[in-house]
This record gives structure tokens, C-alpha cells and sequence, in this order.
């Protein structure tokens, strides 16, 4: 496990081409796409995947997940997760959940459900 | 929403992420592009590096609320300056997670937040043999006004880092709501 910060090794070239041979070489999402953003499945009959696609179709059927928790779970770089999600967008797979990224944080509103629902939970 | 755990290394941020998240903490590597400052000498043109930083990821869902609370667990060295702008974007605030021992290492941090009037507060990990600064030591030592709050933490402990969090969006509610007021236009 490596430590936050830690770059990644620059020497593997070898899995880095692997990744990208995961989306076709393609190195740019056709959306934007953040960190924050949620997804989870649309309604409808999932489209015939296999591999990554599928993965991350079968881990948005449980609850709306956030590219980096996808990332986290497949071990994929981001970028190549928010390109595999873009496939999945644009086959009607997927859908945004909340789009909580684009949530303004200056939003009082908003703020004070974050704050609310913070207080009813307790350890 | 996205909320911030930034410190130097070694402070315990991943231990905080682990203390509160609801799912196993992961490692997410983002990939970042870095426009570098130095110009390419024989092209002239500033190049552009793509650099991979691992970060820890938690998340907390508020369910009544409909909202997913976002950990990210990000080094607080200078040279990562340029990958905090995406993470900054649409987030909360930060938790500055300081060691007494170290203080100096939040000074980058402490610095971004306030030009770029992110809400944050600090967040003393209370190593044992440590000194027991005071907040007020601690505010001084940073050169952070008095409204930032100061608070101790246990990264170990949920029920800490949980008063953490909460102090946190209090502050960026108190933050923005000022914000809002009249008598500023921002």
C-alpha cells in the first residue's frame, strides 16, 4: 500500500500500456468528469459488457459511487475510470447521481444539510 | 461533497480517512497535469508533465440528506500545489492536520487555504510525548486569525475526527454566510 504522495513508478511502462489498452488508447473522457462526481446505474436493461465496464456497472448497481471510490476499487488510474465511465454514460449504462461536484459550496442551503447530517450521525 | 484531509507527511491523514470512512479505505491515484513553470529552453514553450499522486480516499453518506461526504487524504507539500486546485474545486473546506513537532509543515497549506478563501480549520494530532501547545500557540505559530478554528485531535478516534468535521462545516457555513453579507461583494 503505498503512502499518499507517493509518485506512482515511473518504471511501469508495462502496466500503463496495459491500462490504456483498456480504453482503447484513449488517454481523454468525453466528459468532464471529477473526482467528486456520482454515478450510478440507469434504468433500462445494462448494455453486453465484460471486464472493467462490467465491474464498475455491477459496483453502481449497489449504491451511487464517486470516480475515485471506482478507482479505488479497480486499482485503475482515474483518468482511465473516468473514461470507462464516459463509455458507460453515453450507452445509457450509467447515469449521474447527485452531481455533487458541481454542488457550490458556497451554497448556505447546502452547507447546512452537510452540517445537519454530520450532527445526526454520532460514534 | 468533497472535503479535504491535507497535512505533512507522516501526520496521520491516512489513519483520520480510516477513522471515520464507512468503507475500507482505498488508495486513489489521480493523475494530475502539471503545467510546468520552466520554459523548455530549445522550444521555448512551457511544457506540461502529467504526474500521478496517490491519495486516500473514505466517504461518509449522510442518507437522510442525500449527500456523500468525501474524504481525500492529499500531501500538504508545496509541490503539490498544483493538484490541489481540481481537488479544491466544489469542496467543503480542508482539515489541516498538524503535528506540534512539525509546524511548519502546514504552512503551504495554511497558505493556499487562505488564498483561495477555502474554509479550513486546524486540527492538532495530539502525538503522545508531543508538546501540548496550546491553541493559541498554535494559532500564533501559523499567523492564522482567531475566527480558524483550532482543535485538538485523536486521528485514531471516530468520535474525534468527527468533531473535526462538524467544527468544519460549522466554520464553512460561519464562512460563507459572511460571505453573503451586504456589506461585502464577494
Amino acid at each position: 500500500m503505498q503512502d499518499a504522495g507517493t509518485p506512482w513508478d515511473e518504471d511501469d511502462d508495462i502496466d500503463r500500456l496495459r491500462l490504456y489498452s483498456l480504453t482503447g488508447g484513449r488517454t481523454v473522457p468525453t466528459r468532464s468528469l471529477d473526482l467528486a462526481s456520482l454515478v450510478h446505474v440507469a434504468s433500462g436493461d445494462p448494455p453486453q459488457m465484460d471486464g472493467e465496464h462490467a465491474q464498475i456497472h455491477a459496483l453502481c448497481r449497489v449504491e451511487a459511487r464517486s470516480i475515485a471510490e471506482l478507482a479505488g476499487l479497480l486499482r485503475q488510474p482515474a483518468t482511465v475510470v473516468k473514461i470507462l465511465v464516459c463509455d458507460l454514460l453515453d450507452a445509457g449504462a450509467l447515469s449521474h447521481a447527485t452531481p455533487d461536484f458541481e454542488s457550490d459550496p458556497t451554497d448556505l442551503k447546502l452547507l447546512e444539510r452537510v452540517l445537519a447530517g454530520l450532527r445526526e450521525i454520532s460514534f | 461533497m468533497k472535503i479535504l484531509i491535507v497535512g505533512g507527511y507522516g501526520v496521520g491523514k491516512t489513519t483520520l480517512v480510516g477513522a471515520i470512512s464507512e468503507i475500507e479505505p482505498l488508495t486513489t491515484e489521480a493523475d494530475v497535469t502539471e503545467a510546468s513553470t520552466e520554459r523548455d529552453p530549445i522550444v521555448g514553450i512551457e511544457s506540461k508533465t502529467t504526474t500521478t499522486v496517490a491519495l486516500d480516499f473514505g466517504r461518509i453518506t449522510l442518507r437522510r440528506r442525500w449527500l456523500q461526504l468525501l474524504l481525500f487524504g492529499a500531501p500538504g507539500q508545496p509541490r503539490f500545489w498544483f493538484m490541489w486546485d481540481d481537488l479544491a474545486t466544489g469542496a467543503l473546506g480542508a482539515v489541516v492536520l498538524a503535528d506540534t513537532r512539525r509546524l511548519a509543515d502546514c504552512f503551504a497549506v495554511v497558505e493556499y487555504c487562505e488564498q483561495r478563501r477555502l474554509p479550513f480549520v486546524i486540527a492538532v494530532n495530539e502525538f503522545d510525548h508531543a508538546d501540548r501547545y496550546l491553541a493559541d500557540e498554535v494559532r500564533d505559530a501559523l499567523g492564522i486569525p482567531t475566527q480558524v478554528p483550532v482543535l485538538r485531535c485523536d486521528a485514531r478516534d471516530p468520535a474525534s475526527v468527527h468533531a473535526v468535521l462538524v467544527a468544519l462545516a460549522e466554520h464553512a457555513l460561519a464562512v460563507r454566510r459572511a460571505q453573503r453579507s451586504p456589506s461585502r461583494k464577494d
